[in-house]
């Protein structure tokens, strides 16, 4: 699953630290989550999309195989 | 927004548990050590006695390593533990069934496997598991 969480955190001048405290996961899920080594639950996805005031298909895009 | 998904909180004891639990097998190591190497003399009791002590040490002491909370408890470190979990009960399967070939070979005659030494080896392939998935994820 592709992702444009790093592209969002830097409109927003946010670090992963940041994120990661707004959404209350650990900076390295955050990291993860952006290299693309782990797939948030819905729940987690919702969380993030509303710290940028967005959808969540907006963030996260499935890829070919998904 | 609080849910009860995915985040598996429950049965993890406080993060302080994690350095007891190394202190315990720092213990029960040492005390293991110094018996061997102190050539002490002592009576078939007492050896099974202290073998119950260092083995218990160290298995007590991995448990409160595997139980203890991350400063962050969250959904990608649970993944993380469940991940660990199934991977080192189908290790155990294995151990097990291999094990007495091994004693064949190396060892004979085949001997009886004992609880302490499989969960001994299930704790510690649970927590290289959980831990290697923990560093390469970083």
């Amino acid at each position: 699953m592709k992702n444009t969480l790093k592209v969002e955190r830097a409109k927003l001048n946010m670090t992963q630290q940041d994120l990661a405290d707004k959404v209350g996961v650990s900076r390295q899920t955050i990291n993860s989550i952006e290299s693309e080594k782990y797939v948030p639950s819905t729940l987690l996805a919702i969380k993030i999309s509303e710290i940028f005031k967005t959808t969540v298909n907006d963030i996260f895009r499935l890829q070919k195989g998904d | 927004m609080e849910s009860k998904t995915n985040n598996n909180k429950g049965k993890r004891i406080h993060k302080h548990f994690k350095k007891m639990g190394i202190g315990i097998i720092v213990l029960a190591l040492l005390t293991g050590l110094i018996i061997k190497l102190s050539h002490i003399e002592l009576m078939p009791t007492q050896k099974a006695f202290f073998k119950v002590f260092v083995m218990n040490g160290f298995i007590l002491g991995l448990l409160f390593v595997a139980l203890a909370k991350e400063k962050v408890e969250d959904e990608m470190i649970a993944q993380m533990r469940l991940k660990a979990m199934s991977q080192t009960f189908i290790w155990a399967v294995l151990y097990v069934i291999i094990r007495p070939f091994m004693d064949l070979v190396f060892r004979d005659p085949v001997q009886d496997l004992m609880g302490q030494e499989l969960v001994l080896a299930m704790l510690f392939g649970y927590l290289l598991n959980y831990y290697s998935q923990k560093f390469s994820n970083k």
